[in-house]
């Protein structure tokens, strides 16, 4: 499983949110995470459909979206996805 | 016209603009040059710094000229955090940042350094015992703005200043773009202040950063001695003694400056108060000369095309939601996302008039 994360740098929510998946990703070490910077990478955001809220951050299995979170979300809730995709 | 955007910018004061061109005409010298014209260049910076730094009533720091506040703001958070890496990534901010703040915060976020927000109260003022508390061993900075651009709410920075005392190893920095002019300061205990002329009638494309002697940064612009190691380039002596005359008028006039701006808000709440479906973002711990407002029935973008359409101009403010104009600020303040999806600010000044505040009034009771 890998996950895309779309965040820009002057996104608030971005930087609360990557504080909090570096948590997350401590205790999912198998999770492959790419990045893309908003602004940067118009391509992909075109590509996977981001939409105007910020972050957004996909999981990808074999290629396949599975699902997707967009904008804020507490630690537990972060948690409780990962739980409900078996991760 | 009708020009409620004094936040934004304000027009400069003939006075500045007159002395800005006598002192073009008269000492066009380079700063950094050896000869009689650059010493006299040279003489009027020293002369402006000092009368800065009185006015600040502080001896103890150093201005740094900028192009403005944006770029103090980076200086200031970029210049600690490399020179202070060795020590620690841990940087503290608020959720009320303006964006050359926050984007910096991301850009370092990305370095490697770890980010966090302090926490609020309902008014959106910084908890300080809280922010105590979030300090670490590795902290090497906390970045806390004296008054929100959107909102205007003004923190406690004297609060967090005697605080960070405790805290010799994390440098504290404060932008007081919104401030600096508006409200009576202290920065004793601030390492570092960003400030711009064009806020307080002075011109665009020079602003200030004033660094406690203490406090060392990392130059973010290289480019060979000038006067002073943090930042490089020909000094821009007309703009800088331009700023310094703004900022004289401004200090000056701020007793009663402030009073007339006072009166105006109150009025202009009052008259809000009527007229339904408009809600009030700024609160009690805001600065008079903002008015953060939603009128619920209207998208932000539409309700400041109507009022430019009939000669009314104010601001709102873009985040986190690409393309739109919700307001990420006024999210954080009320966790609503009507009101972030409908806010819009209007920025009095001491130059507002009855008739001016009527007016506005008048087309938001049509549209609302």
């Amino acid at each position: 499983m890998k996950i895309i994360r779309f965040s820009a740098l002057w996104c608030m929510s971005c930087i609360l949110m990557k504080s909090r998946w570096l948590q997350v990703l401590k205790t999912h070490p198998n999770l492959e995470v790419i990045d893309y910077d908003f602004d940067e990478h118009s391509k992909e955001v075109i590509k996977y459909q981001v939409g105007n809220i910020l972050p957004v951050v996909i999981f990808v299995q074999n290629d396949i979206e599975v699902t997707r979170i967009i904008g804020e979300k507490s630690l537990k809730e972060l948690n409780k996805i990962l739980e409900t995709m078996g991760l | 016209m009708i020009y409620l955007d004094y936040s934004a910018t304000t027009p400069v004061n003939r006075r500045v603009l007159d002395f800005f061109c006598t002192v073009s005409e008269q000492c066009y010298g380079n700063a950094n040059s050896t000869h009689q014209m650059g010493k006299i260049a040279k003489e009027k910076i020293d002369l402006a710094s000092k009368a800065i730094l009185k006015m600040f009533d502080t001896d103890n720091h150093e201005v740094i000229y900028t192009s403005g506040a944006s770029e103090a703001n980076n200086l200031a958070i970029k210049g600690v955090a490399f020179r202070k890496q060795h020590l620690g990534k841990h940087i503290i901010t608020s959720v009320f940042e303006h964006p050359s703040v926050t984007t910096c915060m991301g850009y370092l976020q990305n370095q490697g350094y770890d980010i966090e927000f302090a926490p609020t109260n309902n008014m959106g003022v910084v908890d300080v015992e809280a922010l105590r508390n979030m300090i670490r061993s590795d902290t090497i900075l906390v970045s806390i703005a004296g008054v929100n651009s959107e909102i205007g709410i003004i923190q406690p920075i004297n609060e967090i200043g005697l605080m960070m005392k405790m805290f010799p190893f994390a440098t504290f920095h404060s932008d007081l773009t919104q401030a600096v002019g508006k409200i009576p300061i202290t920065i004793t205990n601030i390492d570092l202040v960003t400030f711009s002329a064009h806020k307080f009638y002075g011109l665009k494309g020079i602003g200030a950063l004033l660094r406690k002697t203490t406090t060392i940064l990392e130059p973010q612009i290289h480019g060979g001695k000038s006067t002073t190691e943090s930042r490089s380039g020909t000094p821009a002596v007309s703009l800088i003694c331009s700023m310094e005359k703004a900022l004289d008028l401004a200090v000056c006039r701020l007793d009663s400056q402030y009073r007339i701006v006072f009166g105006l808000k109150k009025l202009l709440l009052a008259k809000l108060a009527l007229i339904p479906n408009v809600v009030v973002n700024s609160n009690d711990a805001c600065l008079p000369h903002i008015v953060n407002l939603s009128v619920l029935s209207k998208d932000a973008h539409t309700m400041v095309d109507i009022l430019d359409r009939q000669g009314i101009m104010v601001s709102m403010q873009t985040a986190c939601y690409t393309g739109s104009q919700r307001s990420e600020s006024v999210y954080r303040l009320t966790n609503n996302e009507q009101r972030a999806q409908t806010s819009f600010r209007i920025s009095i000044s001491y130059l507002t008039t009855l008739l001016e505040i009527d007016a506005l009034i008048d087309v938001i009771e049509k549209a609302a």
